[in-house]
């Protein structure tokens, strides 16, 4: 994993998991700093640094910050993240409330971050199948929110 | 053979693999995904065609993989990501705010200060100040002690046997060669032998040589004189090469004794000093008392022309260590001055210092 990949997913996990700028940034820079840590203790060069550490690191440290997650806005800076065209944060904003932390995190790491399965199933120390479930599981979740909205939406035009 | 053959290759005929509700409902998102086998694959399709609400929730699970495709094109900006990379770890952050150019001013300011001072102590405690203030007078205006020339005889006066010291200049005197003598010069110059007219007089007037200084002389210059029973044929000359202080032009001669019994051979000492011409040149008696270190302080002046007879009347009573200090004060013609120290050896152990008397 380089350097730079390894930041911008760092980056990408914490915003998308809490769904706060400042709190996204400080936990980031924490999460890197606990990383350098681990390389300087285990003296690992950051090449080193595989994507199922990175699963491991990061929800190992999103078990310390759900204790005080609460999603509030949604404001995001042009100076920080770049968004996709017609991207709409509703969807994700409610799922992040309708799904249990697991599950929300599994998907994260599948369809956001695009991380194997296998990759995941590695960090998080579970069979494959396990993550599997929880992507499905998180999948028709997002798909009914997104499909009722999209489908209401369509009602009111 | 052939249809055996045949039946293995075939696979076995089995029934159509039936889906419950359930079981399709949870192989929904691996069919979506395409990860099911072809019977798996084709069971699915038979199954939504005939169930509308899985077909629904396949149309909301595709769409909400759309909805993620394009919410994963969501990027960090490069200014962002090069503040990333400038994070350090913890341990690197600490050791930052520990250097020194990152502390604040007062802090620095008052180290420095610290340190300074700190260091100043140390030079002060632990320089040898007094040396090296003793080095730079030397350097600056030396003072050299006067080096006493002696002439050394050994045992039986036979004028063979004298020897004279390659770095003194020795006029041998007429010795009687009657006795066995031996005499040993050893003349050392040094920066401790040095001493100011001002202490000089001061230690003249006020008390006997200090146990301190008499060991001080005893390291440097030292003319041991070893009397084994015979007669001491001792001239002193000056070394005509010796720079002197103009201000020191005079000398003094202090001779020191160890006795076992200096209590009682101090008024045999007196009189004999007395009767070599000897008279009281400091302001205490001759002879006189001291505790501590205990001993008999002689301070006296009397004709040089005595001299020789004085230390070989004191080498029958034990050995005598005898120095040529310069001194200030220029004593007349023909008279010379002596300190005479005779400490209480409380520790008989030396054959050769055995009173004779």
């Amino acid at each position: 994993m380089s350097h730079l990949e390894l930041l911008e997913k760092l980056a990408l996990f914490f915003y998308f998991s809490i769904l706060d700028e400042s709190r996204a940034q400080s936990a980031t820079v924490r999460a890197i700093r606990k990383i350098k840590m681990d390389l300087l203790k285990k003296k690992i060069k950051e090449d080193e640094f595989t994507v199922s550490d990175f699963v491991r690191v990061t929800s190992r440290l999103m078990e310390s910050v759900k204790k005080h997650d609460k999603p509030t806005t949604l404001a995001y800076s042009s100076n920080y993240i770049v968004l996709p065209e017609k991207s709409n944060w509703g969807p994700w904003f409610e799922l992040k409330k309708a799904l249990n932390e697991r599950e929300f995190r599994s998907l994260l790491y599948s369809k956001v971050l695009k991380l194997t399965d296998v990759e995941i199933a590695t960090g998080l120390d579970l069979p494959v199948g396990t993550v599997r479930y929880r992507i499905g599981r998180a999948l028709k979740v997002l798909g009914t929110i997104h499909f009722s909205g999209a489908t209401s939406h369509e009602r009111h035009h | 053979m052939n249809a055996t053959t045949n039946h293995t290759h075939q696979p076995l005929p089995r029934s159509k693999r039936a889906l419950s509700h359930f079981l399709a409902r949870e192989l929904l998102y691996d069919f979506m995904m395409g990860r099911l086998d072809l019977d798996r694959t084709a069971a699915m399709h038979e199954f939504l065609k005939l169930n509308s609400d899985l077909q629904e929730e396949l149309q909301a699970m595709r769409s909400a993989d759309a909805y993620l495709e394009n919410l994963a094109k969501t990027k960090i900006t490069r200014e962002h990501l090069d503040d990333l990379s400038g994070v350090r770890s913890k341990a690197f952050t600490y050791m930052a705010q520990f250097r020194f150019q990152n502390w604040p001013d007062i802090v620095k300011w008052t180290s420095e200060a610290f340190l300074i001072s700190f260091a100043v102590a140390i030079l002060g405690l632990f320089v040898p100040w007094r040396a090296i203030g003793n080095q730079l007078s030397n350097k600056v205006g030396p003072q050299i002690l006067s080096v006493l020339t002696l002439d050394y005889l050994r045992s039986s006066g036979d004028s063979e046997n004298y020897q004279q010291p390659s770095d003194t200049n020795i006029n041998q005197p007429a010795g009687d060669g009657e006795k066995n003598v031996e005499l040993a010069a050893n003349v050392t110059v040094g920066a401790n032998e040095i001493k100011k007219p001002d202490t000089i007089k001061t230690e003249e007037k006020v008390a006997p040589p200090s146990a301190t200084e008499t060991k001080l002389a005893e390291e440097n210059t030292v003319i041991a004189m070893n009397e084994a029973s015979g007669q001491t044929s001792v001239a002193p000359r000056e070394k005509p090469a010796a720079k002197k202080d103009p201000q020191l032009e005079g000398f003094v001669y202090s001779m020191m004794m160890s006795l076992t019994n200096t209590n009682e051979l101090t008024p045999e000492i007196r009189e004999k000093i007395r009767g070599f011409g000897g008279a009281k040149a400091g302001q205490v008696e001759l002879g006189w008392r001291k505790t501590n270190p205990p001993g008999s302080y002689f301070h006296f002046s009397m004709p040089e022309a005595n001299y020789e007879q004085l230390t070989q009347t004191l080498g029958q009573y034990g050995r005598v260590r005898i120095y040529k200090n310069p001194h200030e004060r220029l004593m007349p013609e023909g008279q010379i001055r002596i300190i005479l120290w005779i400490e209480d050896n409380m520790v008989n152990t030396q054959d050769e210092e055995k009173p004779q008397k």
